[in-house]
């Protein structure tokens, strides 16, 4: 019996994912990064005091560069910059989080349904979607925006709003090809029930393509929210925001190249982990594609093993 | 006298298409006694798939009856949960019938996690080891996935799913069709011992009427939806009487180099469209046999102890 639990132990489903993530190296690199993003959005508040060092004025500090005491230098109004820095990871991980978030589970919701009822609740739903999608995204954000107004609960509405549809696209047409698997019938077969079916089996399957629309939906979110704060509808003012920050460094960035370079590098470096880290887990997640790397890199060893002699 | 098990009345399956109606299945009377099998044959297209799947509810049927131990199957009230657990199915397929994200283990523990037939941890795994050693798949193969293994082993854990729950009845859909030859051998012996060890009955489908000889009790010969034959089996290859039976026989290839220049009826011509069938013989249009009266409606009548046919002039050909 031991022998038995021994076996199932050792294989279990997420040690096995979790395996296959810690081979590839760039993934855990972006990990590592998108982890350490959101131990800064956590903890911004306690590493931070919003009032007296994020937004508090300082005009005889301006404009310093980068020191012991302020890494990042200090903005045009003697802001620290660096923990402006930190504090706009928090404010564009809530939107970016958030938003990602509820537009994939109601993206999931109505992709599932969609698809598995199909027929006229289909079409439908497709009709009302092909309305949406059709206005530019960037577009359609800025109109929510104009209507509600600015600040980061009408944000993060806005990117729900226009994620969704691509979400139950990708949910609906992933779903329609897993549920024509003769699996899907077997799990019938056996008494499993229509939520079953979609938990355990057209979920998971469809699990592949909708964690890199996910995480490409972060990248998207981080990129439109420093996007709208530097065109001045986003986040308001005196809340620092990546965005924000590179439109009021824009004067000094010909002398102060920090001040354009620290927002700037964030936005980058959180949009493409993101991305890679969705890459490398849907690549973890699925069980064939793991066999795949692994005879892939047999065969490097083995000619790098000939080569040696 | 055997146990009947199973009592299919009058079972009806049409598809409306936008060309016609698909005569899927069309009037199939059969029954499968306890701890035997039936096979059905027939060629592709016949319905044979259709007609299984019917049996479990998997596709609700037109019209007709299926009765388990004298239930009514289809009935609205009937105890699906309980019927599930008694009447299974092995696919065809047994590469797309397995999810790919599962593990041997949490693909045999499926039937018992949807149905909750286990009380504890324990009593599932040792369960499912068990069961995996009665179908011969190793037990260091509980955390494989399906595309590590090989097909017969991948098959053997569609039985092993079918078996799980101690059915009485399992429908076999082409088991052994998707897998090379000396595998089929395996999973047929395989399922030839559990059928003696555990009683369950099958209802095997099959294009392949050596591997139905090897395991049947008796057979039934499907053609366009309809059951054109059905005899016990060694009844049915000493004395074919419908000429598509005949044909049928014929094309099995025989290991005997005497009887290669052996005489042999083939058919000719292509399956009639199973859309809206005329009325009489549905034979008739490939039959060498046919005459004018082959255009009246036909009825399975009896020809012998267990041997019916639907052919007016059986009694003539199957000399």
């Amino acid at each position: 019996m031991a022998g038995k639990a021994k076996i199932k132990k050792s294989r279990g489903q997420i040690y096995d994912i979790w395996r296959a993530m810690r081979s590839n190296k760039l993934t855990m690199a972006c990990l590592i990064f998108v982890l350490f993003l959101i131990f800064l959005a956590v903890f911004a508040d306690v590493l931070f005091n919003y009032e007296t060092d994020i937004i508090a004025q300082s005009i005889p500090d301006r404009l310093q560069p980068p020191s012991a005491l302020h890494w990042f230098g200090t903005d045009a109004f003697g802001r620290d910059y660096f923990g402006r820095v930190v504090y706009a990871t928090r404010i564009t991980m809530i939107i970016a989080v958030l938003a990602t978030l509820g537009g994939s589970v109601l993206g999931i919701l109505i992709g599932s349904l969609s698809a598995y009822y199909g027929g006229k609740i289909d079409a439908a739903i497709q009709r009302i979607l092909d309305v949406i999608i059709s206005i530019p995204q960037i577009l359609l954000i800025i109109c929510v925006v104009t209507v509600l107004g600015g600040g980061v609960r009408n944000l993060i509405i806005a990117f729900i709003f226009s994620m969704t549809p691509g979400f139950s696209r990708v949910v609906r047409s992933t779903v329609m090809v897993t549920r024509e698997n003769e699996y899907v019938e077997a799990a019938r077969a056996v008494g499993a029930s229509d939520l079953q079916i979609i938990v355990s089996h057209l979920l998971p399957n469809s699990l592949g393509p909708l964690i890199v629309q996910a995480t490409m939906s972060i990248s998207l979110c981080i990129l439109s929210t420093a996007g709208l704060g530097y065109l001045g509808l986003g986040v308001a003012a005196p809340q620092p925001e990546w965005g924000l920050m590179l439109s009021e460094a824009q004067e000094y960035m010909r002398t102060e190249v920090y001040l354009i370079l620290f927002p700037g590098l964030a936005i980058v470096l959180s949009a493409v982990a993101f991305n890679l880290l969705g890459d490398g887990l849907r690549d973890a997640m699925d069980p064939r594609l793991r066999g795949f790397r692994r005879k892939k890199r047999s065969i490097f060893r083995k000619r790098r093993e000939a080569v040696r002699g | 006298m055997e146990h009947r098990l199973l009592e299919i009345h009058d079972l009806v399956k049409y598809f409306p298409t936008n060309a016609g109606v698909v005569h899927a299945v069309d009037h199939v009377d059969l029954a499968v006694d306890a701890g035997k099998t039936l096979g059905v044959v027939g060629e592709s297209g016949c319905g044979k798939s259709t007609l299984g799947r019917c049996l479990l509810n998997l596709i609700r049927p037109t019209s007709g009856q299926v009765l388990f131990e004298g239930q009514d199957v289809l009935a609205k009230k009937a105890d699906k949960k309980l019927l599930k657990q008694q009447m299974q199915i092995i696919f065809q397929d047994p590469y797309s019938s397995l999810d790919p994200r599962k593990t041997v283990f949490n693909l045999i523990a499926e039937p018992l996690k949807i149905n909750h037939l286990c009380s504890s941890k324990q009593e599932m795994e040792e369960k499912i080891y068990r069961i995996m050693e009665t179908v011969g798949l190793a037990e260091r193969l509980a955390g494989s996935y399906p595309h590590e293994l090989d097909g017969g082993r991948r098959q053997r854990i569609g039985v092993a799913r079918a078996l799980v729950m101690k059915p009485k009845f399992i429908v076999c859909d082409e088991p052994v069709s998707a897998l090379d030859v000396s595998i089929q051998a395996q999973i047929l012996n395989l399922m030839m011992d559990i059928q003696e060890e555990l009683g369950v009955a099958y209802m095997f489908i099959t294009h392949d009427l050596s591997v139905v000889r090897h395991i049947s009790h008796s057979i039934a010969v499907m053609y366009l939806g309809e059951v054109v034959e059905q005899a016990p089996k060694k009844e049915l290859f000493a004395n074919p009487k419908h000429p598509y039976t005949q044909a049928l026989l014929a094309a099995v290839p025989v290991a005997d180099a005497s009887r290669r220049n052996r005489e042999r009826k083939l058919i000719q011509g292509e399956v009639t469209s199973p859309i809206d069938p005329k009325p009489g013989c549905r034979f008739y249009a490939r039959c060498p046999y046919a005459e004018p009266k082959c255009q009246e409606p036909t009825e399975l009548r009896a020809v012998g102890d267990g041997h019916v046919v639907r052919c007016v002039r059986a009694e003539e050909i199957g000399s």
